[in-house]
């Protein structure tokens, strides 16, 4: 897959800021000259959208107290971290044993927005009361809540199935046992501007008997509202598509077929939000998911996806 | 692309152009050439070549251009690659590579070595990664520990950012940004920086996916000098074990005449040995005992060296035998007859130009080695450094630092344990090949119904260069924390007699370390009759390339003993996939004896991705379990590059009941009695 890298400076504003580097994963396309594009798709776009900054001091002492509580430290736990994940000055670490006498800990990293906590699993402590998949939800919600996550700001569209079974071979026998869940998962993804970023998940949580949390990793950064751009209208994003300034995402078909394409059809187009890696990207940025019909017309029609620019901009490749 | 080389070699501790034995030019562009070698103080080779910007470049040698007589060809082997261009002139410095198993030795070990230097074949990106030196500034004086900040973007998946300094490629930083380095380690005097990094567009291994594309970042070059009283610090080993005989020697060089201090302390900080002394060097031999002569356990130690000036005129510099880091090698005093051409900086002994080299533009002389030195920029300022009369203006009159941490070092007394791995990259396109056969000599060949196809589909193996990044960056994470990298086999340099047990006449290697990782593709018999072989069992392939495969039955894992295969993992799509490993555990055909502890592997289609080795040691080593760190580092790798990731990835674990909460540093024996398969999602897609 290639990838281009697009520059975008703001023609209203006139001026090129530090922001001006949207990046968008895929390969070029650029539709054939003879394929007719027609826009279908019936849902609204926002107006407008924001360039966020990534800034320090995600976590409130408040939250971080929470944290502590969660996994059962004080004080007293609190050490150097001597092999820290997380390049942050402000690095907090927490470790002790928990209730199995097996290690526990705590990374709290407030200028990369990141708590992680593990407490490790005892594989041979009695299973009771693994919450249900509903149950994991709401477990995980609550810790959301402690940790001060806006239960606003979550996706609709959890994930559920992070999930651990466990079976038992018997040697002699030479049977597996049937799997047993010993261990729930969920994942929430985080919306910027009511946005689904394009991330997976911003939090992965994974319960155990009794409710127990045995591990967590929040990503939550703190953004600041840098720069609002205007929102492409339909024909400039059809102008956009056309002119070879949209991508073709990892997926499932053909590309090189696309060249032999009669007509597309734009079904749906949403707007997303590229998150970036931990201490990798400044800024946060805006772009468009589309999904389009692609009529080859021998009856044969296939669904393509593309991502494209969304806010208003001049792009040089 | 057309390979275009040439070489050089090393006798001794010094280097010349030799010979030519291909050339050509591509497109026009610069002939690939060496045009520069430098020897350093430290004895490492520094290579310069005319290159093409946007090029990617290979570097080999050869211990000798001898054919071999079996082949009829010179043996090369691969120093450093993915080297990219710097411009029209690219510089690399030869101090062995300690990242892959087994290692190359620093030059200084060898009695002569030839270099040659190629571009690599590789479809590029649009874009290249943009890497950039934040800081220090450009003619920075530094001094005692500095970190250096390196900022590399992409949109791509990022697959490396290294810093070199002098050519010479550093520590990993476990954040791509922040290098931490002990500017005390280096000689005095001025030192060329700069950082490289490398993308990918995708991950590998996704069936029927894109090709891959890369790309090269490269930073200009950052012109800084080092000046410290305490210089030169260094081991002469990355690790040392006194059971065998071996010894560290620690040793460094002072800007002026100085009384020292040298602690070796252990993980808390205690002195286990204080030696003292004055000079203007200092070298001590440890034995790996503390004071006293006691003995003291293996691990990790730190070397703690204090100086004070004394004001005493400075002696003549003494030799050891081997040299330490740093310091002039035995027969320095020696006198010969040198040449060094009209606007060249490369000062060659006379004796080894080759018979019809036309000298009469050269300068010749005669002189030392150790004048040689004074004659090039690093070596003037080394020796200047050493021989020094007085402190220089500004320099603190005593310093303390703690070290050695520079690569490959890592102040180990014994080693954590070892491991080794076995990976296939398959090639530049992949493969395809048709399904196992079962049913020799009755019933007649069928093939298996594998991965949810027909029997008669063809299994499509793509590409997975992330494989070879997975590989070192596990070993250079494991290397870091005191591990013994035995082995790193890739492609071709393994097939299956390597890795079947020896019962089916293999080799079993993997029974000869700690921790084995195998990375390949990996098919699954289907439910039902069709997916399974005359004997009816299911079984799982990892597939070899061309054609080739092994069942997991094939492997026989765990070894006893100090050396033992305690953990295997299997990095391969579906390799303990559960209902084929019920089905290979009632036949008794799972690959796992009584002494090992754990088999980790996908149990559905897995991803390879850049970070997972490095991720995988790094959790491991921050002492996490076995179990917890593979699956932490699949589930971080997989969220950076969701996108590309389609389905709910999961993995497999077996093993003894006792032993699944191991660490590689506490684990407990097989408990012989219960044996678990755990089943774990690293992923579930949107």
């Amino acid at each position: 897959m290639k990838t281009v890298l697009l520059f975008i400076s703001v023609i209203s504003l006139g001026f090129t800021s530090q922001a001006d580097i949207v990046r968008l994963e895929g390969e070029p396309f650029k539709p054939s000259t003879n394929t007719e594009i027609i826009w279908a798709a019936t849902n609204d776009l926002p107006k407008g959208l924001w360039i966020y900054k990534n800034m320090p001091e995600a976590f409130s002492w408040a939250v971080i107290s929470n944290a502590m509580k969660i996994g059962r430290f004080t004080m007293k736990d609190c050490s150097k971290a001597t092999n820290p994940m997380y390049n942050d000055k402000r690095l907090i670490y927490f470790s002790n044993t928990n209730e199995y006498g097996l290690s526990k800990y705590l990374y709290i990293a407030p200028s990369v927005g990141v708590i992680e906590y593990h407490s490790e699993h005892a594989f041979k402590a009695p299973i009771e009361n693994v919450p249900t998949t509903e149950e994991t939800e709401q477990l995980g919600r609550g810790v959301l809540f402690q940790l001060g996550i806006d239960k606003a700001l979550l996706s609709e569209h959890v994930r559920n199935g992070y999930d651990e079974t466990s079976s038992s071979l018997n040697v002699k026998t030479k049977q597996m046992s049937p799997a047993k869940t010993v261990v729930r998962g969920v994942s929430f993804a985080r919306k910027i501007d009511g946005i689904d970023i394009s991330a997976n998940w911003s939090f992965l949580i994974h319960f155990r008997s009794n409710s127990t949390v045995e591990d967590y990793i929040l990503v939550w950064r703190n953004l600041l509202p840098y720069e609002s751009r205007s929102v492409l209208a339909t024909n400039q994003i059809l102008e956009s598509i056309k002119s070879g300034l949209s991508v073709l995402p990892e997926q499932a078909a053909d590309f090189t077929l696309l060249n032999k394409a009669k007509k597309i059809t734009i079904t749906k187009v949403e707007a997303t939000y590229s998150y970036g890696d931990v201490g990798q990207v400044d800024f946060v940025y805006p772009y468009a998911d589309i999904e389009m019909a692609v009529d080859f017309g021998d009856s044969n029609i296939e669904t393509y996806y593309l991502k494209c620019p969304i806010i208003l901009a001049n792009v040089i490749k | 692309m057309k390979s275009i080389s040439k070489e050089f070699f090393r006798n001794f501790s010094i280097i010349t152009a030799l010979a030519v034995l291909s050339a050509g030019v591509a497109n026009a562009q610069n002939v690939i050439q060496f045009t520069k070698a430098n020897l350093t103080p430290e004895q490492s080779i520094q290579l310069y070549w005319a290159s093409n910007p946007s090029e990617v470049y290979e570097v080999d040698f050869a211990t000798n251009l001898v054919a071999d007589p079996n082949t009829g060809t010179v043996d090369w082997f691969t120093l450093y690659d993915g080297i990219p261009s710097q411009g029209t002139n690219t510089m690399v410095s030869d101090d062995g590579n300690y990242d892959i198993a087994p290692a190359i030795l620093h030059p200084k070990y060898s009695p002569m070595r030839f270099y040659r230097v190629s571009p690599v074949a590789y479809v590029p990106s649009p874009t290249n990664p943009i890497v950039s030196i934040i800081s220090p500034a450009n003619n920075s004086s530094l001094s005692g520990v500095v970190t250096f900040q390196v900022s590399a973007t992409t949109p791509e998946v990022m697959d490396e950012v290294d810093l070199y300094i002098d050519g010479e490629k550093q520590w990993s930083s476990i954040d791509d940004s922040n290098f931490v380095i002990n500017t005390c380690e280096w000689p005095n005097g001025n030192h060329t920086i700069y950082a490289t990094s490398k993308s990918e567009s995708g991950l590998g291994g996704i069936p029927n996916g894109p090709t891959l594309t890369c790309g090269y970042g490269t930073t200009p070059y950052l012109n800084v000098s080092f000046n410290n009283l305490v210089s030169s610090f260094d081991l002469s080993e990355p690790l040392f074990q006194p059971a065998l005989g071996q010894t560290q020697l620690v040793a460094a060089a002072f800007a002026a005449n100085c009384n020292w201090t040298l602690q070796i302390q252990d993980v808390n900080s205690n002195a286990v040995k204080t030696v003292t002394g004055s000079g203007v060097s200092m070298s001590v031999n440890w034995d790996g005992t503390g004071t006293g002569e006691t003995n003291i356990p293996d691990g990790v130690y730190s070397y703690y060296l204090s100086a004070a000036t004394n004001g005493l005129p400075n002696p003549q510099i003494t030799h050891t035998n081997p040299p330490p880091h740093g310091l002039p090698a035995p027969g320095a005093m020696e006198v010969q007859s040198y040449a060094v051409a009209d606007g060249s900086e490369s000062v060659v002994p006379l004796a080894l130009y080759p018979p019809g080299i036309d000298t009469n533009g050269m300068t010749i002389f005669d002189a030392t080695i150790t004048e040689i030195n004074s004659l090039t920029a690093i070596g003037s300022l080394f020796v200047a450094g050493v021989q020094a009369k007085y402190l220089p203006s500004g320099m603190a009159s005593n310093q303390s630092t703690t070290g050695v941490g520079r690569k490959p070092r890592k102040g180990i007394k014994g080693t954590k344990g070892s491991f080794g791995i076995c990976y296939k990259t398959y090639g530049t396109n992949g493969f395809s090949s048709p399904h196992p056969a079962t049913g020799w000599p009755y019933p007649l060949p069928t093939a298996v119904a594998i991965d949810g196809q027909s029997r008669t589909a063809q299994t499509v193996d793509k590409t997975v260069p992330q494989f070879r990044y997975m590989a070192n960056g596990f070993s250079e994470g494991m290397v870091g924390a005191g591990w013994f990298g035995k082995f790193i086999k890739a492609d071709d340099q393994w097939n299956a007699n390597d890795i079947k047990k020896t019962s089916l006449g293999g080799n079993s290697i993997f029974n000869t370390v700690n921790f084995g990782i195998l990375m390949t593709h990996g098919s699954y018999g289907n439910s039902g009759t069709t997916g399974t072989e005359d004997d009816n069992v299911a079984y799982t392939y990892p597939w070899l390339g061309g054609n080739n495969f092994v069942r997991l039955s094939d492997m026989d894992f765990g070894s006893s003993g100090t050396n033992g295969l305690r953990w295997m993992t299997l990095i391969a799509c579906n390799m303990l996939r559960a209902d084929n490993y019920n089905s290979m555990f009632n036949a008794g055909k799972i690959p796992v004896n009584n002494d090992l502890h754990l088999l980790l592997g996908f149990s559905s289609i897995g991803y390879g991705a850049s970070h997972i080795g490095r991720n995988y040691a790094f959790y491991l080593n921050r002492n996490d379990t076995i179990v917890t760190s593979f699956a932490s580092a699949l589930a971080a790798a997989y969220n950076e590059s969701s996108k590309t990731v389609t389905n709910t990835v999961t993995i497999g674990v077996s093993g003894w009941g006792s032993c699944m909460s191991d660490t590689l540093l506490l684990y407990n024996d097989p408990d012989l009695t219960t044996v678990q398969y755990n089943q774990f999602t690293v992923f579930v897609p949107k």
